[in-house]
């Protein structure tokens, strides 16, 4: 099931795991995405809660600092690979609209 | 002045999020804004009307017996916060939250993370106590059954008070049953729209929702209605419904008084089951002193014996008969037999109706120690509907005695009886037992000798409707 639920990563998933490249705050990434993608993306706060525990679950991320209830989380070299797995599939998907696509091409 | 707090039972389906969100808004443009979400009572103060955006949201694994919401809880609730969602109140896994934003972003913007979150809430909250609460109701009913089947089907069926038990039973359990199977539907659909890539399906229409309260209603009013109907209930139902309140009052109070030492969870939970068992306990003598208390306050059933008998016996000692005096349809002397003082009659009867049949059951006993009187005991159940007669029938004329053998009446000659049918029991020595049909009324009757034909018109004339 988990295996599952990573095959294909939503937005949000990319987006956050993309955030950790950088050690961050749990609480900052809201705020970090929504700049990031011009407010196109947004990440809702229970959404953000959840998928942090399962990531960190499934060992994508790793809890760096604790400072009170403030907790600041980073990739892993498992996420890290996931999300290029991700980039990877985007990029194979944006190369095969522009090959075979009737519209769009640069 | 104008009161500043108010409280509301709400009611609603506990998966069904956007119901109560709107709900809330609506009462926070009147000026009313959440200040409490108990179980059932929510608490509203006096407010400026505003235009608020509420979420209802699960914690799953937040549970009532949480002295103190969890770290996670609260760090859960910083992420909020960092959304301008303010949490209002929680009560276990359920978490209401409110956002003064125009346009806020909702707090759950994954579908499946959100399906997943109302699940976990949903196992707790819903899925435990009714999947434990739909077996017991069910036990009921079936115990309720079988003991009229078994035993008593004419007594079943012509008292208002068992119907309105039965009836508030299967209501119950027909709510219960249905509120977990709409659970699962809605479920099962929201997990494959969300596999899907689509969103969680929307919950109950308004139509449905209205029709559910409406069933409850209808539901508490002809139960109350049917057991009201014995007038013994006019105070024993109060007493119920109040001593009942008194222990759910106990119960809750001590529920709260235990959150309040913040105590571990475990710890919490372990007493609180202890003191509800502890509470239920103490509640079966109160309930039984106060059943005493107000039985001066019964109205009489006009039923008494006149006098008593006390016959001395070798190996009992003194045994006493309650002597009654009823007005009975037939009797020994009708049949032909001389009763004498020295009889020590007693003419016992007693009727009993519902909405659905009249019966009565008669008998004459002869106490005196020399006495040569034979039994006469009589049943007449007048039941207009079919169906229910004939089920009245079939559990009198046959059932399951012990070693689960059957053991059932005989087709006998209606004809001697003048009845439409007639069983007699194969083996009733000293006692001959009959059933007998005359159109809508069931006749049971048993006699302590065999009847002439001269008895049995007069049997006929007193019975048959």
């Amino acid at each position: 099931m988990p295996r599952e639920k990573y095959q294909t990563l939503t937005e949000q998933m990319f987006y956050i795991l993309l955030c950790l490249e950088e050690e961050q705050c749990g609480v900052d990434i809201m705020e970090r995405v929504a700049a990031m993608t011009d407010g196109r993306v947004a990440i809702g706060p229970g959404t953000l809660y959840s998928l942090l525990e399962s990531f960190q679950k499934e060992g994508f991320i790793r809890e760096t600092k604790v400072e009170g209830r403030r907790k600041s989380y980073q990739i892993t070299v498992r996420g890290q690979l996931l999300l290029q797995e991700e980039a990877r599939r985007l990029e194979e998907q944006l190369h095969h609209y522009r090959t075979y696509g009737k519209e769009g091409r640069p | 002045m104008s009161a500043k707090r108010k409280y509301r039972l709400e009611t609603f389906l506990p998966w069904d999020g956007a119901y109560v969100e709107r709900h809330l808004e609506k009462m926070a443009r009147k000026g009313w804004r959440l200040e409490k979400a108990g179980n059932p009572f929510w608490t509203y103060r006096k407010a400026e009307p505003a235009n608020l955006h509420y979420a209802m949201t699960y914690f799953p694994t937040a549970s009532v017996f949480d002295s103190d919401p969890t770290e996670e809880q609260e760090t859960y609730a910083d992420y909020c916060a960092a959304a301008g969602w303010e949490l209002v109140s929680a009560y276990g896994p359920l978490q209401i939250f409110v956002n003064e934003r125009p346009h806020p972003v909702p707090i759950e913007t994954d579908e499946r993370e959100k399906l997943a979150a109302i699940h976990g809430g949903m196992k707790k909250m819903l899925l435990l106590p009714f999947g434990i609460l739909l077996p017991l109701l069910l036990l009921t009913l079936v115990a309720e059954f079988r003991e009229a089947t078994r035993y008593a089907p004419l007594s079943f069926v012509s008292s208002d008070v068992q119907l309105g038990l039965l009836v508030l039973d299967g209501g119950l359990a027909a709510y219960v049953a249905w509120i977990l199977l709409a659970y699962l539907i809605w479920y099962n659909r929201s997990q494959r729209a969300v596999e899907a890539g689509g969103a969680c399906r929307p919950t109950g229409t308004r139509l449905r929702r209205i029709a559910t309260r409406l069933f409850l209603a209808v539901l508490l009013v002809a139960s109350a209605a049917l057991l009201l109907r014995e007038p013994v209930m006019w105070v024993a139902l109060p007493l119920v419904l109040g001593l009942t309140a008194l222990l759910m009052a106990a119960i809750f109070g001590c529920f709260w008084w235990l959150k309040s030492l913040k105590l571990s969870r475990k710890q919490t939970r372990a007493a609180y089951f202890a003191a509800a068992v502890v509470l239920s306990l103490v509640f079966r003598p109160v309930t039984q002193w106060s059943a005493n208390a107000i039985k001066p306050l019964l109205p009489s059933s006009g039923h008494s014996p006149v006098s008593s008998y006390t016959v001395e016996t070798k190996r009992s000692g003194d045994i006493t008969y309650d002597i009654y005096q009823d007005d009975i349809p037939l009797t020994l002397e009708d049949l032909g037999y001389t009763v004498t003082e020295e009889d020590h009659c007693s003419y016992w009867g007693k009727e009993q109706s519902s909405v659905l049949a009249l019966w009565s059951h008669y008998r004459q006993d002869a106490y005196g120690e020399n006495s040569t009187l034979p039994t006469l005991d009589y049943q007449t159940a007048d039941i207009p509907w079919t169906g229910l007669r004939e089920w009245c029938w079939e559990n009198l004329s046959g059932y399951y005695g012990p070693y689960g053998l059957h053991v059932s009446f005989e087709e006998t000659d209606a004809a001697p009886w003048e009845a439409d049918r007639a069983m007699i029991w194969p083996d009733s020595s000293p006692n001959l037992r009959y059933l007998l049909l005359y159109g809508d009324r069931i006749v049971v009757l048993t006699l302590g000798f065999t009847s002439t034909a001269e008895q049995r018109s007069v049997i006929t004339a007193a019975l048959r409707p």
